[in-house]
C-alpha cells in the first residue's frame, strides 16, 4: 500500500479507480525513482478524462500506460538488462543456420502457421464485429427495446421487434424504474425538397424523448425539443447533405408525399454501421398522431411500433420484466384494449443484444445470428489449433535430426534451461515470420472478405484495441503452445544415447504425434462434412416446388398517393394499359405483398362467424387484385378466384389451405360461402388457394387470407418475356415518368429478391467452405512434412526390403498404410460428432434433408484421396530409390 | 548522440521546461507543447525525452507538489541546468548563424 491509494479513497471520484492490473504491471516494470512521476501523471490525465467518460478514461489510461513499457523506463538491475544481447545474438545465429539447413521444414511450418493465423484472424474479426454491435456509443447500458409476443390460445404466433403501440407508455406509467421511453413507427413516405424527390428507406416517426432515451445527441438543434412539435423532422448528416447539398438545413422545409411540410429542427451524426439501428430521417411522432389519432400513443392492439425505454441506472431488467404479465392482466381485465385470444407478452431486449438474438417482424435492419457467430468463432480457433499442432508435429519429428546437436551441446555444458531458451527462440522466430506473413494475407484479403459478407470496408481492425490485444494473445499463446512441448522434448534427450547414434524416437512421442494428426484430420473432416451438408440443404431448398411462379417478374414499389384516390386509380389504369400494350410485357398485377417475404399485414381477432369468439386467430393478410392468382400461377383448389364478372368483390375473400384448420374446417370445399368475421366486418369466402411458398421453404406454411384490393397496393408486379431487358426497362421508366412524374422508381427482379432469403445460409456455407479448405491445406502441409520425416527414417528398412525382393506396390502400401490408418481413425471418430452438429443445424429448417450415409461418405472419400496424394510424393520417392544409395554407407 | 548536440524534440522540451520554470512536469510540458506548437506528443514520449535529457546532464529534477488528482503522488519537476542552457544557446547560435548567412535573394520576392 503506498500512501497514494489512501489519498485516492478520500477524493470525490473514488468510485473511478484506474485499471489496477496495468498499474501493478507498470509498477513492477518501472524504475521506482521514475514511477511516482509517471503514475502521478497517468492518474492526473485519467482524472481529467473521467470528467467526460469513465469508460474512455479507463481505455486511455491503459493505452497510455502500455506505452511506458519501454526499455528507457525499465527497472535497473532487471533480468532483461543483463547481457541479453550476446545471448540473443547466439540464438539468432544458431536459428538461422538451422533454418538454412532445413529449408523445406521451415517453409512448411511458416506457411501452415501463416494460413492458420490469417484464417483465424479473418474469422475472429468477423466475430468481433458481430459481437461489437451497438457497443460503440455511450450510455447504452440502460437502454432496452420492448419486444412484443402475440399468443393464440397459449401458442406463440407472432413475434414483433416493434410491437404494441402503447407498450412504452403503459410501462412508463406503471413502473418508476423506467426513466423514459420513446415510441417509433416506420414511414414509407416520399420526401421532396424543391421538387427533387427522394425515398428514404430508414425513415421513422419518433417521439420527443428519442435522443434522451437512446443516449444520442444532435450535432445541430436541441435534443429535448427537436421532436416535440408536430411536423418537425431531424435528419442524419448524410441525408442532410443529400437533401440540402451540405448547407445547414435547420429551419428549412421538407415536403412529405407532396402534401405535408415538415420543418427541419436538427441534424444527428449517422449511426455507426455496426448498430442494429439506422435512421435517415426522424419525423416527430406527434405528426403521426396528427395523421391518425391520439389513441395511437396508448393502444396495445396496433402492432409495428418500436418502443425503446431507458431504465434508471442500477435497475435489474430481469426483475422488472417479471412484473409485466401482472400489468398486462390488469390492463386487459379493464376491457379497454381487449382482444379475444390474442395474449400479449412484453420482453425486454438490451440494445447490445438485439443484433445477435433478435430476428422478428419489423426489425430496422436484418440482424445476425448468435449461433452462426459462435460457430464461426469455434471454426476460427480450430483452424488456428490445427496450425499449431502442425508446428508441434513437425518440430518433434524433426528433432531426431537435431538429437546429435543437443547431445553435443549438453556435453559442452549447456543447461537444460538454455536449450529450452534456444528452442523457444526458434519457435518465436518462426511465429514472428508467420505472423508477419499472416498480417500481409489479412490486410490483402480483408476488404474482399468483408465485401463478400456484405459489410462496408471502412471498419478497420488496427483502430480497435481488441485487435492489438488478441494479436499479442495469439502470438504469445502460439509461441507457448507450439514451442513448449518441442523444446522440452528436445532438451530432454540424453547425450549418451544420442551420440551413440542408436537414438530413435520414443514410443510416447509417436503416440502423441499420432493423436495430434488424428485431431487435425478430425477437425478437417467435420468441416468438410459441414460444408457439404450446408450446400446439400441449400440445393434441396432451392429445388423445392414453390407452388408459385416467380420467373421473369419485375416488382415495382407502388407510387405514393399524393392526391385523392380516384386520380390514383385512373393513373394506375393508364399505367397498366400502357405497359400491357408493349409487346414484351405479358401481365401485371398489384398487391400488398409479393412472394419472398412474410406479408406485412398481420391481423388478429379473425374467425368464422360460426366460430365462438375465443377461437379467433391471427392470419397474414394479402390484398390482391383480380389478376394476382393467375399472374403468380397459384392454384385454386375449391371455389373460384377473384373475377371482374362477379361484380363487386370487396366483400369476398380467399383463404389458403393452411388457414383451414384454424378456421375449424376439414376440407377445402367446406370453406366456400362461409362468413369470415374480420375486424367488425363480415366477408364471404369464395375460394381456397393451394398452399404455396410465400416465404422460402425454410419455414412452414402460414395461414393466409386474400382480400380484394384494387386501388391502394404496395407492389406492382410485371411479367415480361424479353431478351432485351434494358429496352423493356427503359420503356417502363419512360411510362412511369409520364404517369407519375418525378416520383422515384424502385424496382427489383422477384427471383433475386426471393433468393435473398437464402443469403444467410449461403454466407454460412461459403465461410464454412473457405475455412474447411484452409484447414485441409494446413493439415495436408502437416501430413506432407510428417511423411517426409517418417519415410526418411525408414529408408534403410525400405532398401533392405527392396533387396530382398519387395515390389514397388508392396512398399508403397506399406508406407502409406500407416498414414491411412490415422486418417481412417479420424473419420470414424468424426462421424458421430458431425452427425450431431449437422442434425442440430438442420432442425432450424421446416424442410430439411435427411442425414444419410452418403452425406458423410463423400467428404470422407475425398479426404482419403487427398491424404493418399499428399503422402504418395514421399512414399513413391522412397519406394523408387536405388537401395545401393542408402545402404552403401553402413 | 554524445556531446552537447540536441535533437529538435529535445530542444523543444528543454525550452518548454525553461519557460515553465517552476512547474515543469510531464503533463504541463505535454499541454504546453500541444497548445503552443499544436503538436500531439504522448505522455510516455515526454517522459522518455526528459529522462534522456537528465542523463545527458541538461536537466535536474526533484519531486514535489502532490495533489489529490494525482492520487497523492508528487510531481516529478524538472529544471534546466547550466549545461542545458549552454546546449540551448549553442543550438540557437547555430541557427542564428545560418539565418545570417542566408542571402536575401534566396527566399525570392516573398
Amino acid at each position: 500500500m503506498d500512501y497514494g491509494t489512501k489519498y485516492q479513497r478520500s477524493h470525490s471520484e473514488m468510485a473511478n479507480v484506474p485499471p489496477k492490473l496495468i498499474y501493478s504491471l507498470l509498477k513492477r516494470f518501472c524504475d521506482p525513482f521514475l514511477f511516482e512521476g509517471i503514475s502521478g501523471d497517468l492518474e492526473e490525465l485519467y482524472f481529467i478524462d473521467c470528467q467526460t467518460s469513465v469508460r474512455h478514461a479507463k481505455v486511455n489510461y491503459m493505452l497510455r500506460a502500455l506505452r511506458f513499457f519501454r526499455f528507457t523506463f525499465l527497472r535497473k538491475g532487471s533480468i532483461l538488462k543483463i547481457n541479453l544481447e550476446p545471448m540473443l545474438r547466439n540464438y539468432l545465429n544458431i536459428t538461422l543456420r538451422t533454418f538454412k539447413k532445413h529449408k523445406a521444414y521451415v517453409l512448411i511450418n511458416v506457411l501452415g502457421l501463416a494460413i492458420g493465423m490469417s484464417a483465424g484472424f479473418l474469422i475472429l474479426q468477423y466475430v468481433a464485429y458481430e459481437l461489437g454491435y451497438d457497443r460503440s456509443y455511450d450510455r447504452q447500458e440502460d437502454v432496452y427495446r420492448v419486444q412484443s409476443n402475440r399468443y393464440n390460445k397459449g401458442e406463440l404466433t407472432t413475434q414483433w421487434a416493434g410491437g404494441a403501440a402503447g407498450a412504452g407508455y403503459h410501462l412508463k406509467e406503471n413502473f418508476p424504474e423506467i426513466q423514459d421511453y420513446t415510441q417509433m413507427v416506420k414511414s414509407s413516405a416520399m420526401v421532396s425538397v424543391e421538387r427533387q424527390y427522394f425515398k428514404p428507406t430508414f425513415a421513422y416517426y419518433a417521439s420527443a424523448p428519442f435522443f434522451e432515451v437512446m443516449g444520442l445527441s444532435l450535432t445541430r438543434g436541441v435534443d429535448s425539443t427537436a421532436l416535440k412539435d408536430p411536423f418537425s423532422v431531424v435528419l442524419s448528416q448524410s441525408w442532410a447533405d443529400r437533401l440540402f447539398n451540405g448547407e445547414n438545413p435547420v429551419g428549412k422545409r421538407i415536403r412529405q408525399n407532396d402534401r405535408n411540410d415538415f420543418t427541419v429542427t436538427g441534424v444527428f451524426e449517422d449511426l455507426p454501421e455496426n448498430s442494429h439501428m439506422k435512421f435517415d430521417l426522424l419525423y416527430s411522432f406527434e405528426s403521426y398522431v396528427n395523421f391518425t389519432s391520439e389513441e395511437v400513443k396508448t393502444q396495445l392492439d396496433w402492432d409495428g411500433f418500436l418502443n425503446y425505454i431507458r431504465l434508471k441506472p442500477g435497475t435489474n431488467a430481469a426483475l422488472l420484466e417479471a412484473k409485466f404479465p401482472a400489468l398486462l392482466d390488469r390492463i386487459y381485465e379493464t376491457g379497454e384494449n381487449y382482444i379475444v385470444n390474442t395474449e400479449l407478452e412484453f420482453v425486454l431486449q438490451h440494445v447490445g443484444d438485439i443484433h445477435l438474438t433478435s430476428n422478428y417482424r419489423s426489425e430496422i435492419k436484418p440482424n445476425g445470428s448468435a449461433r452462426t457467430t459462435y460457430f464461426l468463432a469455434i471454426i476460427g480457433l480450430f483452424v488456428l489449433f490445427i496450425a499449431w499442432i502442425n508446428y508441434i508435429n513437425l518440430t518433434t519429428a524433426n528433432s531426431m535430426k537435431r538429437a546429435k546437436e543437443v547431445g553435443i551441446r549438453k556435453v559442452l555444458g549447456s543447461f537444460k534451461k538454455q536449450l529450452v531458451g534456444q528452442f523457444m527462440f526458434e519457435s518465436a522466430f518462426i511465429n514472428v515470420i508467420a505472423l508477419s506473413l499472416a498480417a500481409v494475407i489479412v490486410i490483402v484479403c480483408l476488404p474482399y472478405f468483408n465485401r463478400y459478407l456484405g459489410r462496408s470496408g471502412d471498419y478497420l481492425m488496427p483502430e480497435q484495441l481488441w485487435f492489438w490485444l488478441s494479436l499479442s494473445g495469439v502470438f504469445l499463446s502460439g509461441i507457448i503452445l507450439s514451442g513448449i512441448y518441442p523444446s522440452l522434448v528436445l532438451s530432454s534427450f540424453k547425450p549418451i544415447t544420442t551420440l551413440k547414434g542408436v537414438f530413435s524416437n520414443s514410443e510416447k512421442g509417436n503416440t502423441l504425434r499420432k493423436g495430434l494428426v488424428i485431431f487435425q484430420y478430425l477437425t478437417s473432416i467435420v468441416l468438410i462434412t459441414g460444408t457439404y451438408v450446408v450446400y446439400q440443404q441449400l440445393e434441396y431448398l432451392k429445388k423445392q416446388d414453390l407452388g408459385v411462379n416467380i420467373e421473369q417478374t419485375l416488382v415495382l414499389t407502388a407510387p405514393i398517393i399524393t392526391t385523392d384516390d380516384s386520380i390514383y386509380v385512373q393513373k394506375l389504369d393508364v399505367f397498366r394499359n400502357e405497359l400491357l400494350s408493349y409487346s414484351t410485357i405479358n401481365a401485371m398485377t398489384t398487391s400488398t405483398a409479393v412472394p419472398g417475404e412474410s406479408p406485412n399485414w398481420n391481423a388478429g381477432g379473425i374467425r368464422l362467424l360460426s366460430q365462438p369468439e375465443e377461437q379467433s386467430n391471427q392470419y397474414r393478410v394479402l390484398g390482391i387484385d383480380n389478376d394476382y392468382i393467375d399472374f403468380y400461377g397459384l392454384e385454386v383448389v375449391a371455389g373460384r378466384q377473384f373475377d371482374q364478372s362477379y361484380g363487386d368483390e370487396n366483400n369476398n375473400v380467399l383463404v389458403n389451405e393452411a388457414a383451414l384448420s384454424t378456421l375449424g374446417l376439414q376440407q377445402a370445399k367446406d370453406a366456400l360461402n362461409k362468413k369470415l368475421f374480420f375486424w367488425e366486418d363480415t366477408f364471404n369466402i369464395v375460394g381456397v388457394v393451394k398452399n404455396y411458398r410465400q416465404e422460402s421453404p425454410k419455414s412452414s406454411y402460414d395461414g393466409h387470407i386474400f382480400r380484394y384490393n384494387d386501388w391502394w397496393n404496395d407492389y406492382y408486379s410485371i411479367k415480361m418475356q424479353t431478351s432485351d431487358m434494358p429496352k423493356t426497362i427503359a420503356f417502363l421508366e419512360e411510362n412511369w415518368r409520364i404517369v407519375y412524374g418525378e416520383q422515384p422508381l424502385d424496382f427489383y427482379f422477384l427471383d433475386d429478391h426471393y433468393n435473398k432469403q437464402y443469403k444467410a445460409e449461403l454466407n454460412f456455407g461459403t465461410i464454412f467452405g473457405l475455412f474447411s479448405i484452409l484447414a485441409i491445406i494446413v493439415a495436408c502441409l502437416g501430413l506432407f512434412g510428417l511423411a517426409s520425416f517418417m519415410t526418411e527414417l525408414r529408408l534403410k528398412e525400405v532398401s533392405v526390403r527392396k533387396v530382398l525382393g519387395a515390389s514397388f506396390s508392396n512398399l508403397w502400401t506399406m508406407l502409406t498404410k500407416d498414414f491411412l490408418k490415422l486418417v481412417c481413425l479420424a473419420i470414424l471418430v468424426s462421424l458421430p460428432l458431425s452427425w450431431w452438429l449437422m442434425d442440430s443445424w438442420l432442425t432450424t429448417f421446416a424442410n430439411r434433408i435427411d442425414l444419410s450415409f452418403t452425406l458423410f461418405l463423400v467428404p470422407a472419400a475425398l479426404l482419403v484421396i487427398i491424404s493418399i496424394a499428399t503422402v504418395s510424393y514421399h512414399t513413391i520417392k522412397t519406394a523408387l530409390l536405388n537401395p545401393a544409395d542408402c545402404l552403401k554407407d553402413e | 548522440m554524445k556531446g552537447t548536440q540536441i535533437g529538435e524534440l529535445e530542444e523543444l522540451i528543454l525550452l518548454t521546461v525553461a519557460a515553465l520554470y517552476d512547474d515543469a512536469y510531464g503533463i504541463a510540458i505535454m499541454k504546453d507543447i500541444s497548445t503552443r506548437a499544436n503538436r500531439k506528443i504522448s505522455i510516455s514520449t515526454v517522459h522518455a525525452v526528459l529522462k534522456r535529457l537528465e542523463e545527458k546532464g541538461f536537466m535536474s529534477s526533484r519531486y514535489a507538489g502532490a495533489t489529490p488528482e494525482r492520487g497523492g503522488r508528487r510531481k516529478h519537476l524538472f529544471r534546466v541546468t547550466a549545461a542545458g542552457e549552454k546546449a540551448l544557446k549553442q543550438a540557437r547560435a547555430l541557427r542564428n548563424g545560418l539565418w545570417d548567412e542566408i542571402p536575401k535573394v534566396a527566399f525570392g520576392n516573398g
